[in-house]
């Protein structure tokens, strides 16, 4: 019965941490979680006016998902507290299993006699008239033949493999913990961001270029050490092997003013530099829109980057033109005159835009615009320029310092899993006495395996029909 | 060369048919001798389906994984011949074939209604890590069919030996202890190839999207599978489940696996939508 004095919290903290069936239950859980996360919708997945479609559509049940914090499941206090209770039940059990490892790796070499041999599941007799010393010889040359590792006292043989596979399970539940680790470090300090690069133009100094950047609590550095210009942009790339790659744009990375690297960034081919990772995104043509005053000096231009959201080669973008208040709407693509100018093999195109100009939501102007033509529009008695067109490109620019560190989780709980199932500590123990009466050498082996013991078996009776073998055949 | 690869395709999903209406037979009627006679016909069947893909692989220049079609045919060649290897290696669990031919024959069914239209590799599949992440899939799914196969196979004799009724048939098989470390061999094997490939879809996510884990419902319900066989394996090992509770686990959890490499898709808006329905 326990009394006052017995009862230990550290010591029941310890034992509920240390509970297999925990582990279960908190991988249930989790397992639970996460297929209620794949059913509601999850606003770090979808693009937001899909997430605010759902919202508004199911008003009341977005709101009690978003009370739970199941719209964000997997940053949720639930789930982080799920896999905090998971990390720690891991570490006690992993600790306890080192500890049981290193136990067993002490207990198991020892040599056993033949009533201890006798008590084994696994075992086998054999009866030989043949030299206790040429008994041993052959057992222990049929053993080394199945790969076992022997030591020999007296007339008794202890043969062990895959001594080490004891250390599976922990190193299993230590990458556990390592991977959940290196997670938690890489996602404190990373940081992302979509960076938007006009053809030939380099990222600026103030993160302008920068659609979004979403930094770690941990991430402190000055990432812009290093300039990036988008040198040129292939919307169909091929690269020197004839394989097409899609949309790839050319980077140079510059350090004060010295060009660092370049290199062309497509599907499957990233670009990295001083642990930053460029990754091509979206991509789209910005035309060149130049505002004049009557005497033709410039009041304003800007590159205006319009997107194909259809993927129907048409790209469409709504600007403001500078302080003018006015707006503008306009589509823009490339198209081969009909008389089909051959340049180098290939079709010459040229843009053609279709654009409106909004004065306080009333339209001022709808033309066509083809590249140089220079329009006048009814307002202030100003003109507009299409004076170039070039491609730009997000590219999505990462930092994670974990990365690496989860890919060695993932690569060390693979070698792991192999230890675990198919590099199973094997021992066989033998005591050679010469008790018969007739002066037979009597053979007590037994063996065991830590795991698929009944398919262990069929290993242990081919070692024993070799045993055997051996010693019908040789003479004395 | 597009008409024969499609004959042969059609020979192998006949024989894949025909070895498991004789499978099926052979239990049903605990008729052993035709046992073998099923297992070549898979083995033919296999023959077949092996060249109808290399044929396609060598007119697509690109192996079964960009289409569902050669996806889906892909998961049927190696069921089929991881089933047959085992059969090989065990050959008292040949009888598992009841579950993994008909299964086999489905998945070949399945994919014969999806567009044999070769498609063009997207540049965006142009990784080895994806080729990696894909076979390990179809390796991981065949492993745990074949367990399924003894699974079915442990309760069957199971059930047999409870009622006294133990004929000769079932004797046969192997011992009840025997099947179930067979089993376990084989989830464990499902699940190494489990971890190698969500490992090698990590790093392709990685090339491809700058991230290795997103929580994208494909990614999400492939560490649900990783989780589900990761507790059979951790209640068969450390709390003491064996025998039948493993084994009807081991059944439920192949619904899991198939759901998540072949249902997610047309279920949940996932990044893997596109790849995992054309």
């Amino acid at each position: 019965m326990d009394t006052i004095s017995d009862f230990s919290p550290g010591k029941k903290i310890s034992s509920f941490f240390q509970s297999r069936k925990l582990a279960v239950i908190l991988i249930s859980s989790i397992i639970l979680v996460s297929i209620i996360g794949t059913h509601i919708p999850q606003k770090s997945q979808l693009k937001p006016e899909v997430y605010n479609a759902w919202k508004t559509n199911h008003p009341t049940q977005a709101e009690i998902f978003d009370f739970l914090g199941f719209t964000n499941m997997f940053s949720s206090a639930v789930f982080i507290g799920l896999c905090s209770l998971l990390f720690l039940n891991t570490s006690f059990c992993t600790r306890n299993m080192l500890v049981s490892a290193l136990r067993k790796l002490k207990r198991n070499q020892q040599f056993q006699n033949k009533d201890q041999i006798n008590g084994l599941e696994t075992r086998s007799e054999i009866s030989t008239a043949k030299e206790d010393k040429i008994v041993i010889s052959h057992i222990d040359s049929v053993l080394q033949s199945h790969g076992y590792r022997l030591s020999l006292e007296g007339n008794k043989i202890f043969a062990e493999k895959n001594r080490y596979g004891v250390f599976g399970v922990p190193l299993f539940h230590i990458c556990i913990l390592f991977i959940i680790l290196a997670t938690v470090y890489g996602s404190l300090g990373r940081m992302e961001g979509d960076m938007r690069l006009i053809e030939g133009q380099s990222l600026q100094e103030d993160h302008g270029n920068y659609m979004f950047i979403n930094e770690g609590p941990l991430f402190y550095e000055n990432h812009q050490k290093f300039d990036i210009k988008l040198d040129k942009f292939y919307p169909d790339y091929i690269d020197s092997t004839d394989t097409p790659r899609g949309a790839a744009g050319k980077l140079i990375i510059s350090e004060n003013g010295n060009e660092m690297k370049t290199d062309i960034v497509y599907s499957n081919n990233l670009v990295t530099y001083r642990d930053y990772t460029f990754l091509g995104n979206v991509y789209g043509m910005a035309p060149l829109l130049v505002l004049m005053n009557p005497d033709g000096t410039i009041y304003s231009g800007s590159y205006i980057t319009a997107s194909d959201p259809d993927s129907s080669g048409r790209y469409v973008a709504s600007f403001d033109m500078a302080d003018t208040g006015l707006e503008g709407g306009l589509m823009v693509y490339m198209t081969a005159p009909l008389t089909g100018i051959e340049e180098s093999g290939n079709t010459k195109q040229t843009p053609i835009m279709f654009m409106k100009i909004f004065d306080q939501g009333e339209e001022i102007y709808d033309g066509t615009l083809r590249l140089n033509d220079t329009v006048k529009i009814p307002w202030n008695n100003m003109y507009l320029g299409f004076y170039d067109i070039k491609y730009w490109s997000n590219f999505y620019v990462v930092k994670d310092n974990g990365t690496l560190l989860v890919y060695a989780g993932l690569g060390l709980i693979t070698l792991s899993l192999t230890i675990i199932f198919f590099v199973i500590p094997k021992r066989v123990w033998v005591e050679v006495v010469k008790d018969g009466a007739d002066g037979a050498t009597e053979i007590y082996i037994g063996g065991r395996a830590d795991k698929f013991r009944s398919l262990y078996n069929e290993e242990f009776s081919d070692i024993i029909d070799k045993i055997k073998e051996r010693l019908s055949n040789v003479t004395d | 060369m597009g008409q024969i690869d499609w004959i042969m395709y059609l020979t192998a999903a006949t024989l894949y048919a025909l070895s498991s209406v004789v499978y099926i037979y052979c239990l049903v009627f605990k008729n052993e001798g035709r046992i073998k006679f099923a297992a070549n016909i898979a083995l033919a069947g296999l023959l077949f389906h092996g060249v109808s893909i290399a044929l396609r692989w060598a007119e697509a220049e690109h192996g079964p994984y960009v289409s569902m079609f050669e996806i889906l045919s892909g998961y049927a060649w190696v069921s089929t011949a991881i089933f047959l290897i085992a059969q090989q290696k065990y050959g008292k669990i040949k009888i598992a074939g009841f579950i993994v031919m008909p299964v086999s024959f489905l998945i070949m069914g399945a994919s014969s209604t999806y567009s044999r239209d070769i498609q063009l590799i997207p540049a965006s599949l142009r990784s080895y890590w994806l080729i990696a992440h894909v076979a390990f899939a179809k390796l991981a799914f065949g492993s745990i069919l074949v367990a399924v196969g003894i699974a079915a196979l442990y309760i069957l004799k199971e059930r047999s030996s409870k009622k006294n009724n133990m004929d000769s048939f079932y004797d046969r098989l192997p011992r009840l202890q025997v099947m179930d470390e067979l089993m376990y061999h084989f989830v464990a094997s499902g699940l190494l190839f489990l971890t190698i490939m969500i490992g090698a879809g990590a790093i392709w996510a990685n090339q491809t999207w700058g991230r290795y884990w997103g929580w994208d419902p494909t990614e999400t319900w492939s560490l649900i599978t990783w989780f589900t066989y990761g507790i059979c394996l951790h209640l068969r090992m450390n709390v003491g489940w064996a025998g039948k509770r493993v084994a009807w686990l081991i059944i439920f959890s192949i619904f899991i696996l198939a759901f998540s490499a072949f249902g997610v898709g047309y279920v949940y808006n996932s990044l893997h939508t596109g790849y995992l329905t054309s």
